[in-house]
């Protein structure tokens, strides 16, 4: 069983085909997945209002998806307010950092403001790092806010070797999508041990069936393994704790 | 495996990479072959990428004789080639079946001047080649330099993001075909398969820098049936060598 910490809510597939809740439950059960964290691609691509919004109904439909809130650096005073609203609730385990206002990438001049205010929630952030500027972007976010644990997805994609000299950051964690180089799996956990690694897919732009086989044909031990997979998500959202909290019975906006 | 089937890798390497540190020694790349019950490998010298075409055709013909597993591609960097279709044919003549290009690692342009004389070469011994083609417009490119091309022309490193492109491409041209090791979204192989035909796709890893395990994988676990598998695992390239 895994549990997958970077699946795309969106309607539709890269292929234009239909997806949604049903797309990622179905691709959820094909792979033995058994909790997902869901992005709100809406949310991330254009609509951060509506996009959090239709991610929160699909997210308390089931018990086994959770879901990032999607903050947008351009409208700092109103991410504040719907974090306010929102990050309470069991079911948004981490806000999420997408894309910078003054930077095509997330950066510590954008988002100084709502991390300031995030600090009370006690929840992670996933920070997209797509390549190695955005990484080194990212260090300063993380180097600013050492309390908070920030999660780097795509983890530098093809320049995840950049991504590597982050360990000294001992809040940052890496998400596995992004590139599917041979060594890539053993050298980040040489770098950050596997504590600090977590399986994420990109679904439904990447295939399960690839990182799946890039985690699971690396030379580690079966405990490492079982941590990237699934147990460090857990500890690191809380999931267990989460899914016995009542059900949430506001609004993500 | 459920697949019993011999695995054509039609995307391989071998050599010193210049920006990762590897092991991606012929001996490494033998190792995952046998890993992953690989039967052959298409390959070639990193030198004849990132230095010289010439002296890196010597070393990938060199590890081919030394291992009969490993089938040579010939390269060559148009940026720096002044030779003629004889020369051409003389590569040809060591021993390899194939040529492969670099566009974007080594700084040309499809649809140069000098790629175009290049493959006016290779088209006049019938030379299958296969193409590195993952920038938005290059699948265009290739498929404007290689209409009316003579024999099978494979794109190569096509990802999700030109993939209609690359489809829109083999649309038009029937000897246009598809490598899969940067395909792995879900459902794209089978639509390539719908649309342009199982017989026009061939499996590839990219290793030993990528892996082989999620390449291979992805294609196992698509919705494609066994015989089709089958083919784009192995049938498909195997049949472009031997008409070569």
């Amino acid at each position: 069983m895994a549990i997958d910490i970077r699946v795309n809510f969106s309607e539709y597939d890269g292929l234009g085909q239909p997806f949604g809740v049903k797309g990622a439950l179905e691709a959820m059960q094909k792979y033995n997945i058994e909790r997902a964290v869901l992005v709100p691609r809406m949310a991330v691509d254009s609509d951060f209002r509506l996009g959090n919004k239709e991610l929160f109904e699909a997210i308390r439909s089931d018990d086994r998806l959770f879901g990032y809130l999607a903050v947008n650096p351009n409208y700092p005073e109103e991410s504040i307010r719907l974090m306010r609203s929102a990050m309470g609730l069991p079911k948004f385990i981490a806000a999420a950092c997408f894309q910078g206002a003054s930077l095509p990438y997330p950066n510590i001049d954008d988002y100084r403001e709502i991390l300031n205010a995030y600090r009370r929630f006690g929840k992670p952030v996933f920070v997209y790092t797509p390549h190695a500027e955005a990484v080194e972007a990212a260090e300063q976010m993380a180097a600013e806010f050492p309390a908070i644990k920030f999660v780097f997805g795509s983890m530098g994609g093809e320049e995840w070797k950049r991504a590597m000299t982050s360990s000294r950051l001992l809040n940052v964690l890496l998400e596995t999508s992004g590139s599917f180089d041979a060594e890539k799996i053993e050298e980040t956990v040489e770098h950050f041990g596997a504590h600090r690694v977590l399986y994420g897919s990109n679904l439904p732009f990447s295939d399960p069936a690839s990182m799946l086989a890039l985690i699971q044909n690396s030379d580690l031990p079966e405990e490492s393994l079982e941590k990237i997979l699934s147990g460090n998500a857990e500890r690191l959202f809380a999931m267990e704790r989460r899914a016995e909290e009542p059900p949430e019975e506001q609004g993500a906006g | 495996m459920a697949l019993n089937v011999q695995i054509v890798d039609a995307n391989t390497m071998f050599g010193i990479h210049p920006t990762h540190r590897l092991d991606m020694s012929v001996e490494c790349l033998v190792r995952e072959m046998d890993r992953y019950r690989i039967t052959a490998a298409l390959t070639l010298s990193t030198v004849g990428i990132f230095h010289s075409h010439m002296k890196g055709n010597s070393i990938t013909l060199e590890a081919a004789k030394a291992n009969n597993r490993l089938v040579p591609v010939a390269t060559v960097n148009p940026g720096v080639y002044f030779g003629s279709a004889a020369d051409i044919q003389a590569i040809r003549a060591q021993g390899f079946k194939i040529f492969k290009f670099y566009p974007a690692e080594q700084g040309w342009a499809i649809d140069s001047a000098a790629f175009g004389e290049v493959l006016t070469q290779t088209a006049s011994s019938k030379a299958p080649v296969m193409v590195n083609a993952s920038r938005p417009g290059e699948p265009t490119a290739v498929g404007r330099m290689a209409s009316g091309y003579p024999a099978p022309v494979i794109l190569c490193s096509v990802a999700l993001d030109i993939l209609s492109e690359a489809l829109a491409v083999m649309a038009k041209l029937p000897n246009v075909l598809l490598e899969t090791h940067e395909l792995h979204a879900p459902g794209a192989l089978k639509l390539v398969a719908d649309r342009g035909g199982a017989d026009r796709i061939v499996f590839g890893s990219g290793a030993p820098r990528r892996s082989i395990a999620s390449s291979l994988h992805y294609i196992l676990g698509s919705e494609l049936s066994d015989e089709e598998k089958e083919r784009i695992l192995g049938g498909n390239i195997r049949r472009i060598l031997e008409a070569a």
